[in-house]
């Protein structure tokens, strides 16, 4: 066979191919639609496990908000020896988006915390983010803006009087 | 190999050529304008792996201008500057690409783990990058690959003896694996997740470049050398 017919064929074989993975694409990227709600569609989300797995490589390089971005500046909340902490996260330019992620002791559900956003064209759903929502009241994270916003942790008023922390981990 | 060349089909391969690096660097208009929740919440706008592909293909088309120009430029100045120039195209390539696997390796970590963290990064995910432009993609890179095909073909046309090119043959068959590359990563997820694997992709593709991209440079450093020596 000379090289020119090797070529065509060569040619036609990538064709054929690039038609077939576009065609098997654009089924697999139908086969989940989303709702156009973004909090519908975050609760009925289920995280594939190579997503997760990838996650997991990734996770340890995201931005996360250090104890210097608060106000004070702490990462452990005692709210045996206060009710209520109101925490102002500052500004951070080089960062669009910082992961918060606290961790509730004991896990009992006695803190209650909710973060406000400052930027005002921050969409509603994230503008007010409460650890109510989140499904594991005791160890969640909130999506912290660059411009930062305000921080409060209250104890519940029902749980018994015992240590109860906070921690940004 | 220039006597023999068919001039026509080589200026039309070059044109081709030309033409899929603009239709790549266009890409980020057309998908850009697909991620506006992103871009007006001041996040990193997906649709970065067409625009990746134009390092790569800027080579060829930087290999095929250098074979080009050998038709009017006289032999003993070409191999003169031939070898400077192109080791300042691939060292600014090589810069271009790193640039690129670092912003994409960003974008990537900020998507996976803000669409892991349940539930509030998700749904910033879902408002910002859950709706890509697939059917957009697709037609990108169904236009890019026709392209490509035909200019492979001019190029056979206007000179068989590029087939022993073995470089220049290498580097448009990664082209086209690149493309390979993109429609498969685009079309293995969901819709909503095609942000996160044309991360992934641009990530390749910009490797891939950069590999090349070191091939020429040292391809350059050989050439100034002989012409000192």
């Amino acid at each position: 066979m000379s090289a020119t017919k090797v070529v065509i064929l060569v040619l036609v074989l990538v064709a054929a191919l690039f038609v077939v993975l576009a065609v098997w694409g654009a089924g697999n990227n139908r086969s989940q639609t989303t709702s156009g709600d973004p909090n519908k569609d975050a609760q009925n989300f289920s995280a594939p496990p190579l997503l997760d797995r990838l996650n997991g490589v990734v996770a340890g390089f995201a931005p996360r908000l250090d104890a210097g971005h608060l106000e004070p500046s702490s990462t452990v909340f005692d709210l045996g020896k206060q009710n209520h902490y109101s925490v102002q996260v500052l500004s951070n330019s080089s960062h669009k988006y910082r992961q918060a992620k606290f961790k509730i002791e004991p896990p009992d559900g006695c803190a209650h915390l909710a973060y406000t956003e400052a930027a005002s064209d921050t969409p509603d759903s994230l503008k007010q983010q409460d650890s109510l929502k989140a499904k594991d009241p005791n160890q969640f994270s909130f999506t912290i803006g660059a411009q930062g916003g305000t921080l409060t942790l209250d104890r519940k008023p029902a749980t018994p009087a015992r240590p109860c922390t906070v921690q940004l981990e | 190999m220039l006597d023999t060349m068919r001039k026509p089909f080589l200026i039309a391969a070059l044109i081709i050529i030309l033409l899929v690096v603009l239709v790549e660097l266009g890409s980020i208009a057309m998908l850009g304008r697909a991620a506006s929740a992103a871009s007006s919440l001041e996040a990193p706008t997906p649709g970065k792996a067409i625009p990746a592909l134009a390092l790569l293909d800027g080579l060829i088309l930087f290999a095929t201008l250098i074979i080009a120009i050998a038709l009017l430029v006289p032999e003993r100045v070409q191999s003169k500057v031939q070898g400077i120039v192109t080791g300042i195209v691939s060292i600014l390539l090589l810069l271009g690409c790193i640039t690129t696997i670092v912003a994409d390796f960003a974008l990537l970590i900020l998507m996976v783990t803000l669409l892991m963290a349940i539930p509030f990064g998700t749904i910033a995910y879902f408002i910002m990058w859950a709706n890509f432009d697939t059917g957009g993609a697709r037609i990108a890179l169904s236009l890019l690959m026709a392209l490509k095909i035909a200019f492979a073909g001019l190029l056979v046309a206007a000179q068989q003896r590029f087939l022993g090119n073995k470089g220049f043959v290498l580097i448009i068959l990664t082209s086209l694996a690149a493309n390979l590359i993109i429609v498969t990563l685009h079309g293995l997820v969901p819709g909503f997740l095609v942000s996160i694997t044309d991360s992934i992709a641009a990530i390749v593709v910009s490797i891939l470049a950069a590999v090349w991209a070191v091939v020429y440079l040292i391809g350059g450093f050989v050439s100034v050398v002989k012409v000192v020596a």
